[in-house]
């Protein structure tokens, strides 16, 4: 009697080793009628594809086509579209405030969303398990392909959850399409070709990375999911909470790893790598306030270089300006040291790849002097930052088609002030060298404007709380 | 990462809450604007203001929500900037809002804000048990909270400030929008948790609940404080006359001859046994010191009453009174 008692207590209690946060997800997430819908809906359609497969006529790639359809949109547009919601709706609610007073810190309020949203994507996943096997016995399937497949779409769920999670906490429309629009398209495309293979039968394809390309890609997702979600966690936590350096020294660790991979291996399609961690340690440095309470401060005063450090290293961004220049100056002088990676991908000298990295950089940097000289205070400056650089952006693509034809000169050369006209104009072998020499001109200078506007701002900033905080 | 390491306060001579020139500033607003008071270990205090007094920030970065731009507050001796984990161990917070949760039971969202706070298994469902006996929800265990009344709902946000049995309790206008009923439910169970002990800072637009519940109210305007005693100083504060209800025994027209004599002494109004004085120094000596006088003269004093301003009339002078002051300047 006792024993029983002693084992249903530990079932009940079995919930305190999961986290508060997931606890209270699953118990919200699960009486949802997202879930429930999703659940009964695919478990129907399942149901009905394998009815139908016992069938004379049935076609077993079709019915392969339809189950990973229907797993695919759950799994990798359903489930993550619904965290979205997930830090936004806390805000919204005001309950945030109340689960940041508690223990939780806001990585753990970040991961718990997250961690919720997929254990109902796996459990959504599970269920379907004995329609794989329903559907071996019938034939015409390679199981270890797919069981391959449906391991490689619980990945890409987490990481698209992870992305959605990390969005959430940004509250403009505009944002939240620019990111999430792409991913759908691209998303899309995996479903559409993986789903193709499978229906050829054509083993794991299109999953043949080799050894190499799945030692890359693999621990860049899990780089990338738990980065989002800290970049996440970071703006929904108190100002005196520093996650900010932590990360910054993961990115800054990946950004040199996949460095050194294009570089040493010569591979020149591995530069998308450092590009993609440049691009996203720059969004997330530039796009912070820096904060205003001591003790965010006070430890890096109290190690040696501590100072240097804090350039770098401190929330804010007056340091991401410091960090992001650091990237630049090691991937320039990657791209002068090794310079056969650049030469094969279709860059033609050393110094159009030191250029287009200067071009990057300043890109990075302009939208930060905007934001700093117009909306200085907005509450949320990734979402001044990225409007900003979008707008930036789509001028430069409008300009671009000008400067290439040199129809118009003037609106040209005027487009020049922007990073990617410029950049486009140095990297562009038809013009002559007098224009690539004045484009990088003007590269330079826009850079060094961008980086005067951020110390002036930063040094007006600092004689407002030098008395306290600094 | 982390601050210093944590200075040990002296546990019982500390106050429960302190403010030293605190001040938060907003772009071109002050909201607070060099506030300083303390509260000290096992009282009820007050906070009063009219709406933008800087009530709400104060009370949001005494606990943990809100960072000042200058100035330091504390709670039983922690600074909440620097240690605001530390803090939010001994301070139970009720926001003037609290937010519903969808598909979540009463029992649920206490769980999980036990859970939230480091409880495990029995004791968890302990304090939840204990919680929901305090506020009275035991009945609703089951309900969805966005089912719940506005004064149900009002209980659970106590409930859930009081998880983890906090020594100082920080109520943004708990009983807004209640009605009567709720209001006397929330008062109840406010007046408990005095007698055991708790610190309670309290603000509320219903001054003479207040005045009721609390040892000492603290009256702010512009970020500033203005007042800061009991309910009784805050009725006579700024007060220079007295006026008196003066019954007697024999001819009332005797109070008003004794008055016509009298300096100091303004007759206002007889009534059916004496009348209404009005004395040109109202401090407490004064005052006396015209009753003696009556009873020297032959007059039988049977009742000698001061009138006094409630809280509201006494609040809304004073507010008149700052805004003119303001405006003159």
């Amino acid at each position: 009697m006792s024993e029983m008692k002693s084992s249903e207590t530990s079932l009940v209690d079995f919930s305190d080793s999961i986290g508060p946060m997931v606890v209270k997800e699953l118990r919200q997430g699960l009486r949802t009628r997202a879930f429930t819908w999703a659940f009964v809906i695919v478990q129907a359609l399942l149901l009905l594809f394998m009815m139908s497969g016992f069938s004379e006529y049935s076609d077993s790639r079709a019915t392969a086509g339809s189950f990973w359809v229907l797993l695919q949109v759950t799994l990798l547009f359903v489930m993550p579209l619904r965290g979205l919601n997930a830090l936004n709706s806390e805000v919204r609610l005001n309950t945030m405030e109340l689960i940041s007073l508690t223990r939780m810190s806001a990585w753990r309020i970040t991961a718990g969303k997250w961690l919720a949203l997929m254990s109902q994507s796996v459990l959504l996943a599970v269920a379907v398990l004995p329609y794989i096997v329903l559907r071996y016995f019938f034939g015409g399937m390679n199981v270890l392909a797919e069981i391959v497949l449906l391991f490689v779409v619980i990945g890409l769920s987490g990481l698209l959850t992870a992305l959605m999670v990390g969005l959430s906490v940004v509250s403009n429309f505009l944002i939240r399409c620019f990111f999430t629009v792409p991913v759908v398209i691209l998303t899309m495309q995996f479903m559409w070709a993986s789903v193709d293979r499978v229906t050829r039968g054509d083993g794991v394809a299109p999953f043949h990375l080799g050894a190499l390309g799945w030692a890359a890609i693999v621990p860049a997702a899990i780089f990338l999911g738990y980065y989002l979600l800290d970049m996440a966690a970071s703006r929904i936590a108190p100002e005196a909470v520093n996650y900010v350096t932590r990360r910054r020294l993961a990115g800054f660790v990946a950004f040199l790893v996949a460095l050194a991979i294009a570089h040493l291996q010569g591979i020149s399609a591995y530069l998308f790598y450092p590009f993609f961690f440049f691009t996203l340690l720059a969004l997330d440095a530039l796009s912070e306030h820096p904060p205003t309470v001591p003790s965010v401060y006070a430890p890096f005063r109290r190690i040696p270089l501590g100072r240097v450090l804090e350039n770098f290293l401190a929330p804010g961004w007056f340091s991401g300006m410091w960090f992001v220049l650091l990237l630049s100056v090691l991937f320039a002088s990657a791209a002068v040291l090794l310079p056969d990676v650049w030469t094969n991908s279709g860059i033609s000298s050393e110094g159009h790849g030191v250029s287009l990295i200067l071009g990057f950089t300043a890109s990075a940097l302009l939208p930060l002097a905007i934001m700093l000289l117009t909306r200085p205070a907005h509450p949320q400056p990734i979402v001044s930052y990225c409007l900003i650089a979008i707008f930036m952006g789509t001028i430069s693509a409008t300009l671009i088609p000008f400067v290439e034809r040199g129809e118009v000169p003037a609106l040209a050369w005027l487009g020049m002030v922007l990073p990617p006209v410029s950049t486009y104009a140095a990297l562009n072998d038809a013009l002559d060298v007098e224009a690539v020499l004045l484009a990088e001109g003007i590269q330079v200078c826009v850079l060094l404007f961008s980086i005067a506007v951020v110390i002036w701002k930063w040094k007006r900033l600092r004689q407002g709380m030098k008395d306290w905080v600094l | 990462m982390n601050p210093p390491p944590l200075p040990e306060p002296e546990p019982q001579t500390v106050p429960a809450i302190r403010v030293h020139n605190l001040c938060r500033q907003f772009g071109q607003i002050r909201a607070v604007d060099g506030l300083s008071f303390s509260i000290a270990q096992g009282q009820v205090a007050g906070f009063i203001g009219a709406n933008g007094a800087g009530k709400t920030t104060t009370m949001r970065i005494l606990a943990t929500l809100e960072y000042p731009s200058s100035g330091v507050a504390e709670i039983m001796g922690v600074n909440v900037m620097d240690y605001p984990g530390k803090v939010r161990e001994v301070l139970g917070w009720m926001p003037d809002t609290f937010g519903t949760y969808d598909n979540m039971t009463v029992n649920e969202y206490l769980d999980f804000f036990a859970r939230a706070l480091g409880y495990k298994g029995q004791e968890r469902r302990d304090r939840v048990a204990e919680v929901m006996e305090f506020t009275e929800l035991n009945k609703l265990h089951d309900r969805l909270i966005n089912k719940l009344s506005k004064g149900q709902g009002q209980r659970l946000c106590l409930g859930r400030a009081l998880i983890h049995d906090p020594q100082v309790l920080i109520l943004d206008e708990p009983a807004a929008g209640l009605d009567p009923k709720a209001r006397v439910e929330l008062r109840h169970l406010i007046r408990i948790l005095a007698q055991e002990g708790k610190t309670i800072l309290i603000s509320s637009h219903i001054l003479s609940e207040l005045g009721e519940m609390c040892d000492t109210l603290i009256f702010i305007n512009a970020g500033k404080v203005v007042h800061h005693g009991t309910a009784e100083s805050m009725k006579r504060h700024g007060l220079e006359t007295a006026v008196v209800n003066v019954t007697i025994h024999g001819d009332p027209a005797k109070l008003e001859q004794w008055a016509i004599t009298s300096p100091q002494v303004e007759f206002l109004q007889a009534t059916k046994s004496g009348g209404k004085i009005e004395i040109e120094d109202g401090s407490p000596e004064a005052v006396g010191g015209v009753l003696r006088r009556m009873i020297m003269d032959g007059l039988v004093v049977t009742e000698f009453r001061r009138e006094e301003r409630n809280l509201e009339d006494a609040f809304i002078e004073m507010v008149g009174k700052l805004d003119r002051e303001a405006a003159a300047k």
